[in-house]
């Protein structure tokens, strides 16, 4: 090992053992966990887009709330950043309702204008006399190190808050959001159901607006929950998933931007949690892209291993030799290779080799039968 | 108060803008029959139904539903069987989850099912002919099969009345003629079934009364009084009827 590595460990190990950062870890790791578990009702309500306006959003109501109070309390620029995140969601919701135009551009219409505000007012702010001013840009892309111990608790509070309740009304949740008008039918209370929920998502991008930044605040709260839906069939394997994901990328995030000085937690959070999504899009069995390839790739040398077993089979009935075989492997299947063809029929328990030929098993014949003998239809 | 009716419409108008959907709609539909719902694309058919549902706030009117026992829940004595393309099929859930969602009513709030509501999920599975797919991603289901999940899920329910938005919708013959004998299994049993419908070769087969509806009520009463050729013509033919003029134009 370099020097300088040993450096590294060094530093990352004296961090570990650091107050300080233990409680940031815990917030972000908890902070990423309530991600997860919002994020998860989010997407599945295909509502994504709604986080990210609301955390966009929110940056005009941090500097309303310094403008106001002068104050840098984080909760007191948090309470001006629910404020005016609200707003912006009731705008979109209004606007959307009574307008021809659709949801979407509504949302990006609000979202960009109360963002550009929010630039605005930041660059009013710093040009402010005062020595006060310095430290609201990092509500941009978050600084993580710059929560107290305060700051942590309420994250945590929510968190069991959000936790308990998702336990308490899961039943409730799923068949809200997955057919809201039979919720409705059974009696279930579809409008407290959606406040419940839209104030989970309200909460979470609002907590997070400190350590991740409003900018990226929607990755953590929807990456989670597409990357664990690659994995899992199951509602609650996919919330306890996407919370687990959410969680390892808010403590990973934390760690890399405390050892590495100025790095700003919101993009390496992001780095994190989008490899995780990448790699659960391209390889998770069922729905991974390459785990498809590869299904579609095995279907297809088994049918021109099969075609090829059909043709044998008629001529040479259940034993045939490797000339047999290679005399109608070029006609029959010229894409695959004699030994990947065999290979695979050995595999599938299809064939065996007995000294020099090959029996066809019962079972594969058995299979193969209902192609064998099967009736021609009419033809016209 | 007529016995005999199961849900009783009046004055029902709907409108989701400045044009009513639904015009002053007055209606019955019988108790222990199988009514179907009738009308072109647009006539307002899901809209009466989600009304009915109380899914839809009405610019104005009532709807009342009779049960055999009064004081009932019409939450759960009411069952709906939505467009199957209501809803986002790649949710997170198998067939058995679906179904079961039929029995949340029940179950009550905090409550996981029980045995006896697992066991009914699955023996109504097997009612619809989806036995062997209870533990299947709704993901991976055909549009027949969706339709025959939702019916199992409203099955499940035990309702007095039951409501379906096109549940015979892109099913096949074999799969229609499933529906359509279940459905009158529960007529046979004293429930009350609403059926949005399109076919109109079928209708004389298989129900009992008829609600014919474009935008305005047309006729509505038993399959041999009231489909005829005549009504057909005025539900389907009718072209845009201008409601705020009150003139038919051409
Ligand atoms: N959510 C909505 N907002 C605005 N207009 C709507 C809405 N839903 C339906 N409509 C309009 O109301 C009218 C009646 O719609 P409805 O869905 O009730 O028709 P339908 O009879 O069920 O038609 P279909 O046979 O196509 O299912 C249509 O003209 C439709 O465009
Ligand atoms: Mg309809």
């Amino acid at each position: 090992m370099t020097c300088s590595a040993v450096k590294q460990m060094n530093n990352l190990l004296s961090l570990l053992g650091d107050y300080t950062f233990q409680v940031v870890a815990v917030g972000s790791c908890a902070l990423g966990i309530i991600s997860g578990i919002s994020g998860s009702f989010a997407t599945l309500r295909q509502q994504s887009l709604l986080g990210d306006s609301i955390s966009h959003s929110a940056l005009a109501g941090v500097a309303i709330a310094f403008i106001l109070t002068g104050s840098k309390t984080t909760e007191v620029l948090l309470i001006g950043a629910g404020i005016v995140g609200l707003i912006a969601t009731y705008l979109i919701t209004q606007l959307s309702r009574f307008s021809k135009a659709n949801f979407e551009s509504v949302m990006a219409v609000v979202m960009s204008s109360f963002f550009g505000l929010g630039l605005m007012l930041l660059t009013y702010i710093q040009h402010l006399p005062n020595a006060n001013q310095a430290g609201l840009n990092r509500f941009l892309f978050g600084q993580a190190a710059t929560m107290l111990s305060t700051d942590v608790l309420l994250i945590l509070i929510v968190a069991v808050l959000i936790i308990l309740t998702v336990c308490l009304f899961f039943k409730e949740f799923k068949l809200f959001v997955f057919d809201r008008d039979f919720a409705s039918d059974l009696g279930l209370p579809t409008g407290l159901l959606n406040f419940i929920l839209s104030t989970m998502v309200v909460l979470t991008v609002i907590l997070g607006i400190q350590s991740v930044g409003v900018v990226l605040m929607s990755a953590l709260l929807i990456s989670p929950a597409i990357a664990a839906r690659q994995w899992t069939h199951h509602l609650s394997s996919l919330i306890g998933l996407a919370a687990i994901l959410g969680g390892i990328s808010g403590l990973g995030g934390t760690l890399i931007s405390s050892s590495i000085t100025n790095f700003p937690t919101g993009p390496a959070i992001v780095l994190i949690i989008s490899l995780i999504l990448i790699v659960s899009l391209l390889i998770a069995p069922g729905r991974g892209i390459i785990w498809q390839r590869q299904q579609l790739h095995r279907a297809k040398l088994n049918v021109a291993a099969d075609m090829i077993l059909l043709h044998l089979l008629e001529v040479h009935k259940s034993t045939f030799s490797a000339a047999d075989f290679a005399a109608i492997h070029a006609s029959q299947a010229p894409l695959y290779s004699m030994d990947q063809l065999v290979k695979n029929l050995q595999e599938r328990h299809s064939i065996e080799k007995q000294e020099s030929l090959f029996i066809v098993q019962e079972s594969a014949i058995q299979e193969l039968s209902g192609h064998l003998k099967k009736e021609e239809p009419d033809n016209a | 108060m007529n016995e005999k009716n199961a849900i009783i419409v009046e004055d029902l108008t709907v409108a989701y803008s400045l044009k009513p959907v639904l015009w002053d709609i007055d209606v019955t539909m019988r108790k222990g029959k199988l009514t179907a719902i009738l009308g072109p694309n647009g006539a307002g058919k899901s809209t009466l139904i989600k009304a009915i549902l109380g899914l839809i706030k009405p610019v104005s009117g009532s709807v009342r539903f009779n049960f055999d026992h009064t004081g009932s829940d019409w939450h759960k004595e009411v069952a709906y069987v939505p467009q199957s393309g209501s809803v986002d099929w790649d949710f997170p859930a198998t067939v058995k989850d679906v179904v079961l969602m039929g029995r949340y009513s029940h179950i009550g709030w905090f409550k996981r099912p029980s045995k006896h509501d697992i066991d009914l999920a699955m023996h109504t599975l097997d009612l619809v002919g989806m036995a062997d797919f209870s533990s299947r991603q709704i993901s991976q289901l055909s549009g027949g099969q969706q339709q025959r999940v939702f019916l199992a899920r409203s099955l499940v329910q035990e309702a007095e009345i039951y409501i379906m938005d096109e549940p015979l919708k892109g099913v096949d013959k074999q799969t229609e003629k499933i529906v359509i004998d279940l459905l009158k299994s529960m007529r046979d049993q004293g429930k009350s079934v609403i059926v949005v419908h399109h076919d109109l070769a079928t209708v004389k087969d298989y129900f009992d009364d008829v609600v014919m509806i474009n935008v305005e009520h047309v006729a509505s009463g038993t399959v041999s009084s009231v489909f005829t050729e005549k009504n057909i013509d005025l539900t389907f033919q009718r072209h845009s009827y201008d409601l705020l003029s009150g003139e038919a134009n051409e």
